[in-house]
């Protein structure tokens, strides 16, 4: 059985997608049981999802596309 | 998810040069590396120039384009290796954070929740919660923030970034653990919560 301590660090680091086969089982299990810890992820989720749509309004307005376009021309005509 | 590699014709064409290829590149990743460069800690004309920066670079090396990667992660491996020259020092992660003791104080010897987490409510995508989030994701430092944003916003893969930010698998994990965790206390501090047993 994993601990929720193992969950927290498998979900906040990634690691569970590289992990064995049995470990994603027994993460799937504990999350099905565990509140606490479908909370945490949840909160991970969320998080994730909010600074998607905070970053995604950072955009270059079209005079700087221009300019940097420009640049790259006058770069690779060189 | 993984950004597509890209077709064998426009690895032709970019190590080739040509600069209608070379443009069509640019100009599909001006997006992804502003927000790139902002994740790094740059804003207004330093994120632009470090930009340009980068995109000069690729234009310049594109002869040595292998295809291994996509364009956007190799464009990735310039801007954040620029960054990181202009800075003259990579910043290592320390081996013990503040963030790590927080974390672990929440649980109990046997690994059991003490402290359960309040995960933000669904109201997280609101005005007020994105000031929060904003404020919260300024505090963080560059690297892991950094780290965050390559897997969240522009959700290359866990080797992709590895590969863009010059760290290992494990390097990569310690960064993700501490930004994610960070920002969640620090969003839970700032009074962002939810019931924590709402069901999914």
């Amino acid at each position: 059985m994993l601990r929720c301590r193992e969950v927290v660090e498998l979900l906040a680091t990634d690691g569970w997608r590289t992990a064995p086969l049995t470990r994603r089982v027994a993460l799937g299990l504990h999350l099905m049981m565990c509140r606490h810890c479908r909370a945490y992820r949840r909160a991970l989720r969320r998080m994730g999802a909010a600074t998607r749509t905070l970053y995604r309004t950072v955009t270059a307005d079209a005079r700087q596309v221009e300019r940097l376009l420009a640049a790259v021309r006058r770069m690779s005509t060189r | 998810m993984t950004t597509p590699r890209e077709p064998p014709e426009r690895c032709d064409a970019i190590r080739r040069r040509d600069p209608a290829a070379l443009e069509a590149a640019a100009r599909e990743n001006i997006g992804p590396l502003l927000r790139g460069a902002r994740a790094a800690g740059l804003s207004g004309g330093d994120a632009y120039d470090a930009v340009q920066e980068a995109l000069l670079v690729f234009v310049e090396k594109a002869d040595r384009y292998d295809g291994r990667a996509s364009v956007r992660t190799w464009l990735f491996g310039i801007l954040f290796n620029k960054i990181a020259e202009r800075r003259r020092a990579v910043a290592r992660e320390e081996p013990v954070d503040d963030i790590d003791a927080v974390v672990d104080a929440r649980f109990d010897a046997r690994g059991q929740w003490i402290k359960p987490p309040r995960a933000p409510d669904a109201e997280l995508a609101a005005g007020q919660a994105m000031k929060m989030l904003e404020e919260c994701l300024d505090q963080l430092p560059e690297r892991r923030r950094a780290a965050f944003v390559l897997r969240e916003v522009e959700q290359l893969d866990v080797d992709e970034v590895c590969n863009v930010l010059d760290v290992s698998r494990n390097n990569l994990g310690v960064l993700l653990f501490r930004a994610r965790n960070a920002l969640r206390e620090c969003l839970e501090s700032k009074g962002i919560e939810g019931s924590a047993d709402v069901a999914l």
